[in-house]
């Protein structure tokens, strides 16, 4: 008998080991760093009946469709488009109501009854029922599939299951009476034409309804964020959801995807709305939170960046993110699959998680989308990955000096418009990702952005006439990088002296790129102890704000300020352009942080070299210097004034300047790093043809390209201090020490050779025999 | 024209191989993986599978965080692997 138990134990054992054990040796054979959570995002289109086992057999191949990328997450989540958040706004508290879902193609919220109307109507003037005999489903054969995924995508991966709701501000994915019938004093943005969007803090009217939460109806002059909260509260609890998502730029401000906003009309900023704007929104949060305490928030955040969102539409991300809401910060902006911003995504990535409530962020990738007839993957990125390695090129710093890379991966969305789910794109997508994930960022790229993430927050709120210079840095970047700088590392001003205090070589091969500091500022000190030990920096936009000591270190002074179109005169082009090129710029103070007013101060000074200049009229002004004092140990500090060559012309975003008639100033940051010895030359067939936009991260010791050309015949040319580099799988004729290539639309390679010129050489055997003794 | 390759290992030990073919009188950057020291690296000059001769000297520089190996003054092809 007891021999017989001992037996039994045994054998338990045995098997709790194998169990342990035997995943764990599989586990073995993945490669790269696992994502601490992968998020596959769909409608509920792909349940086309609505049958047990069908839904049942549908979840199933949701999950095994992803399932070898799955793999690399420690959490798997399943987030539901539902309809368009108006089922939370709606819920009665029973299991029984009728649920309006997203069953259409277009936007269900116009004049026109869905389905009616001629041929000739767009989607976004008329919408269709995605296949004529879609299901009706209610409240409670929501919360039976919420209960399917987490059942059947424990099965396909043997990890737990998390569900996610989703509200979006707009009208785009299903009917609500809530929004444009019952409750439309709540609309605020006109990011779909006028007061179409949610102001998250907005009141409503009392009405005399029953809510789950409010089942003698909401009380007249409720916040909005109290009513969604408690909604919120009821909806999650009762159906089974983990978290919730904030759409399209929801408790972001009131315009998640324009130039303008409540502060900024694309005429002046008003800010004296500034503080009370930005209180409201945070105070959507806190509202949000005494109703809907513990249930984690993800977000989508805007289509812009830190700076640009401050200053337009007072969006205070810093008071959110210090918040404690339990908050994930939004990803990069899907945009530009659809308008070919890769700056604008780049920059805004950047910005956004130069700071974090936390060590978490996401990176988020558009493969289908389930309401407007189109599957980026297929038909928007033409099946090329550049928006998937270009974004997984980026990392962040922290103020210890360790890199940060995305630790969600979201898709956006497994479903397409007709609730299908071809494995040809997880079939395709995933390699890519994986393979962008091996080539992680492991160190500082050649170039670091120093973000002023708090400066910006304080300037804001302290003074009175900077929001031009907050809304001009973020904008400036996203030009610079659209015309080829590969700016791909992160850090704020805030982290960088901690981050040179525990690592001092970190950024002895990078060049830091930022604004200039502010008088008397810890940073402003960080930055000129990095130049004087050896350091190379890039100071552009406006020097308004700083010390004295700053301003003689880079030799600048102010004069009076220009505005509008001036003469180029610029020793730094070294792109190579067939036709004319213009050699006038237009400096707009409203987009270029203020009126262009800046001089070497000592042109005599014999460590000071003239790079480029404006002229209007009899008015001179420098544009560019390099600064490279003998003291400085090898460091050099390049000044660009730059203007932001975009403007406010009533679309969306900025619109960049014709470059057949006015030069893009901000394609000379580019061509600056040729003083740091790092050439990057372009050449092309005229003027008007797009720049390749590029990256560079160091992974693993290597420098890691990848490229997004949207003209293939662009040839690019590198040339580094340490030589030209070479790409591996390629040739190149190497001309007058540079490496040549002419690159398809996306690519991405590895370079871990890189060849010095006989000069060159010299040079570094002196560096050498001067290491040694 | 010069041309940088991946090849094959072919070899106990040896997990990855590079060449770079087409060098005339030139010099030579190589940034293995991290971690790799001057003991792990190998580098040949115009030599092949097996590998058996052809190893040439070469000399660590340190820069920052920044390492790197270097080769100078060759012609041919050189690979290198680790």
């Amino acid at each position: 008998m007891r021999k017989g138990n001992i037996t039994i134990r045994n054998f338990w054992l045995v098997l709790l080991l194998a169990l342990v054990c035997v995943p764990g040796l599989a586990q073995d054979n993945l490669k790269g760093k696992n994502f601490q959570s992968i998020t596959l995002e769909s409608s509920l289109k792909p349940f086309k009946k609505k049958d047990k086992a069908y839904i049942r057999a549908v979840a199933h191949e949701m999950f095994t469709q992803w399932h070898s990328l799955l793999r690399h997450a420690d959490t798997v989540s399943m987030m539901l488009w539902t309809s368009d958040g108006s089922e939370i706004l709606d819920y009665k508290g029973t299991m029984d109501q009728p649920l309006e879902w997203a069953k259409y193609m277009g936007n269900p919220n116009t004049d026109h009854e869905v389905g009616s109307g001629p041929e000739s109507l767009s989607l976004h003037q008329r919408a269709y029922v995605y296949r004529d005999d879609a299901p009706d489903f209610t409240y409670g054969d929501l919360a039976f599939i919420v209960k399917v995924l987490k059942e059947e995508g424990r099965k396909v991966t043997g990890k737990p299951i998390k569900v996610g709701a989703t509200f979006d501000p707009g009208p785009e994915f299903a009917k609500s009476p809530f929004k444009y019938e019952k409750h439309p004093e709540i609309l605020g943005g006109n990011a779909m034409g006028h007061k179409t969007f949610v102001s998250s803090y907005s009141l409503l009217n009392g009405d005399s309804e029953s809510y789950a939460g409010f089942p003698d109806g909401i009380p007249d002059q409720t916040p909005f964020g109290t009513f969604f909260g408690r909604q919120s509260q009821h909806f999650l609890d009762d159906l089974g959801f983990d978290y919730i998502w904030l759409s399209n730029g929801f408790g972001f401000g009131a315009e998640g995807w324009s130039a303008t906003g409540a502060i900024f009309s694309g005429e002046n900023f008003a800010q004296e709305k500034l503080a009370s704007s930005a209180d409201k929104v945070v105070g959507f949060w806190k509202l949000f939170r005494e109703e809907c305490p513990d249930y984690p928030i993800q977000t989508r955040g805007t289509n812009l960046s830190v700076g640009a969102d401050l200053a337009r539409d007072a969006v205070d991300l810093r008071n959110i993110y210090k918040g404690g809401f339990n908050m994930l910060p939004p990803p990069n902006s899907p945009w530009a699959a659809l308008d070919g911003d890769f700056g604008l995504e780049l920059a805004g990535y950047m910005s956004r998680m130069a700071m974090l409530p936390d060590n978490r962020f996401p990176f988020r990738y558009y493969t289908h989308d389930p309401w407007w007839i189109n599957s980026p993957w297929l038909d928007r990125y033409g099946r090329e990955p550049h928006d998937i390695y270009l974004p997984l090129a980026v990392a962040r710093i922290d103020e210890e000096g360790k890199i940060g890379v995305p630790t969600h991966l979201n898709f956006l969305t497994i479903d397409d418009t007709y609730g299908n789910m071809p494995t040809q794109v997880p079939d395709e997508v995933m390699p890519h990702i994986l393979k962008a994930r091996y080539d992680m960022p492991t160190a500082p790229g050649p170039l670091v952005w120093v973000y002023p993430f708090d400066e910006y927050h304080d300037w804001a709120r302290d003074y009175t006439d900077r929001l031009p210079e907050i809304y001009y840095g973020d904008w400036f970047m996203r030009q610079a990088i659209n015309s080829g700088l590969p700016m791909n590392t992160v850090i704020s001003t805030t982290s960088l002296p901690g981050a040179i205090t525990n690592n001092p070589g970190l950024f002895k091969s990078s060049i830091l790129v930022t604004i200039a500091p502010e008088k008397n500022s810890k940073n402003e000190k960080t930055l000129m102890d990095f130049v004087k030990n050896g350091g190379q920096l890039i100071v552009f936009g406006p020097v308004d704000h700083s010390s004295k000591t700053f301003m003689d270190f880079i030799n600048l002074s102010n004069t009076t300020p220009l505005s509008g179109e001036m003469e180029l005169r610029s020793e730094v082009g070294i792109d190579i352009i067939k036709g004319e090129v213009p050699q006038k710029i237009r400096h707009l103070s409203l987009f270029s942080g203020g009126g262009f007013r800046t001089l070497i101060k000592n042109p005599k000074d014999s460590f000071t070299q003239a790079l480029s200049s404006v002229k209007q009229g009899d008015e001179v002004r420098d544009m560019a210097w390099l600064r490279q004092d003998p003291d400085w140990k090898g460091g050099k500090v390049v000044y660009l004034r730059g203007t932001n060559s975009s403007s406010f012309t009533g679309g969306r975003l900025l619109t960049p300047d014709n470059p057949e008639e006015f030069q893009i100033v901000p394609a000379m940051l580019r061509q600056l790093l040729g003083t740091f010895g790092m050439q990057l030359k372009i050449e092309k067939e005229n003027v008007g043809i797009k720049d390749p936009v590029l990256t560079i991260n160091r992974s693993d010791n290597a420098f890691i390209f990848s490229g997004y050309n949207p003209n293939s015949t662009v040839k690019q040319s590198f040339k580094f201090e340490q030589g030209a580099p070479l790409i591996l799988g390629f040739e190149t004729i190497l001309e007058d020490g540079f490496s040549n290539y002419t690159m398809p639309t996306a690519w991405h390679r590895e370079c871990r050779v890189l060849l010095p010129r006989p000069q060159e050489w010299c040079r570094l055997k002196n560096f050498i025999q001067a290491k040694k003794g | 024209m010069v041309s940088f390759k991946e090849l094959h290992s072919g070899q106990k030990g040896i997990s990855k191989r590079y060449s770079v073919s087409g060098l005339k009188n030139g010099s030579l950057r190589i940034y293995p993986s991290d971690g790799v020291t001057a003991e792990e690296l190998n580098v040949y000059l115009n030599s092949r599978y097996p590998w058996n001769t052809g190893e040439i000297p070469f000399t660590e520089v340190k820069n920052g965080n920044e390492r790197y190996f270097e080769i100078k003054d060759v012609s041919g092809t050189v690979a290198f692997s680790w």
